[in-house]
């Protein structure tokens, strides 16, 4: 019974919950981006962040061996899973067929690759292609204009794909000043679905 | 889609996973971040561990539940076994001790009633058969 119990105590559950429901509910928000703001949260036949979040958490706990820690740690496979999940029933929704298709035909796992990695061809899938991207890019780069941290990490992270311990010794910023400029992206962000969604959608 | 647009594309996922990597990064990001939504995090962090306890139990359960079964199954197979084994006119107690390494001395099992006999051997012959199970899978 006491190895059984440890499989919940080894890991802060708390805070996973916490990190996956904040993660599928930036998710589910993506729709803003084409539907406008009010539609954002009516998705998935009504299934909630906490929903996806929870569904991913059930899914280690039954399986808890296909979790491999030389892959990544708990949470990012749990991000890819949720990420995964979300895709898979976008594609067979009812809501998914009066708008665009979702390829989620082809097995992207490529088991050689990290959590990390993997999710990324999954979360390309949530954005349909005909979304002005250009228009959503020049936008960031005139909120961030004059902010040099921002520029930065903005440019290593979308361009060079650059890891944060990678930007911070190129860029010679300090942890703090790397973390700082990470959140003042994160509100362009909101700030850049919240305008291209009042515009009625980025298409 | 272009190249140009493929580019672009692929350049607006990196920001959009370091926005979400931002807000999830620590408990009190991701606190933050869902308080700002309207989200009562108190209750949703007390729901949702209430919900990983009662699935681990349901998991233990049926584990519970799937041993209990392979131990019963293993248990029919010696007894039948044993039975087999007893009625059996080559049966030589001496060899059967050294042959599977029985604690007891064969002079002690020479002078058990048939039935404590078959229920000895029947608790080591169940024990024997369901770890060459676990062994093998």
């Amino acid at each position: 019974m006491s190895n059984e119990i440890n499989n919940i105590d080894e890991h802060d559950w708390e805070e996973l919950i916490l990190q996956l429901t904040t993660f599928a509910k930036i998710c589910a928000e993506r729709k803003a981006w084409f539907r406008g703001g009010k539609s954002a949260t009516t998705f998935l036949g009504g299934k909630l962040a906490r929903d996806y979040a929870m569904e991913a958490i059930a899914r280690y706990l039954e399986e808890p061996e296909k979790f491999d820690a030389e892959k990544g740690d708990l949470r990012k496979y749990l991000e890819y899973n949720l990420v995964r999940n979300l895709v898979r029933n976008d594609a067979n929704s009812s809501e998914n067929k009066c708008t665009f298709d979702i390829a989620c035909d082809t097995d992207k796992d490529d088991d050689s690759l990290s959590y990390a990695e993997r999710l990324e061809p999954y979360v390309n899938e949530l954005f349909p292609d005909n979304i002005d991207f250009a228009a959503i890019s020049d936008f960031v780069s005139q909120e961030i204009k004059g902010d040099e941290d921002a520029e930065n990490v903005f440019l290593a992270k979308t361009t060079y794909d650059m890891k944060p311990r990678e930007i911070m010794d190129e860029f010679k910023m300090s942890s703090k000043a790397y973390n700082n400029a990470a959140r003042r992206l994160q509100t362009v962000y909101k700030n850049a679905r919240q305008h291209f969604s009042e515009k009625g959608t980025a298409v | 889609m272009t190249m140009n647009k493929e580019n672009s594309k692929k350049e607006f996922v990196k920001f959009f996973l370091l926005s979400a990597e931002t807000a999830c990064l620590n408990k009190e990001a991701a606190e933050e971040f869902l308080k700002e939504e309207g989200i009562d995090t108190e209750k949703l962090v007390s729901e949702g561990l209430k919900q990983i306890k009662q699935m681990q139990l349901q998991i233990n359960a049926r584990k519970t539940e799937r041993e209990m079964e392979a131990v019963r199954q293993m248990s029919e197979k010696a007894t039948e076994w044993v039975n087999e084994l007893l009625n059996s006119k080559r049966l030589s107690l001496k060899e059967l001790v050294e042959q599977e390494e029985l604690t007891m001395s064969f002079r002690n099992l020479e002078v058990m009633s048939q039935d404590d006999l078959k229920a000895i051997l029947i608790k080591h012959f169940s024990l024997k058969f369901f770890n060459e199970k676990e062994q093998r899978r």
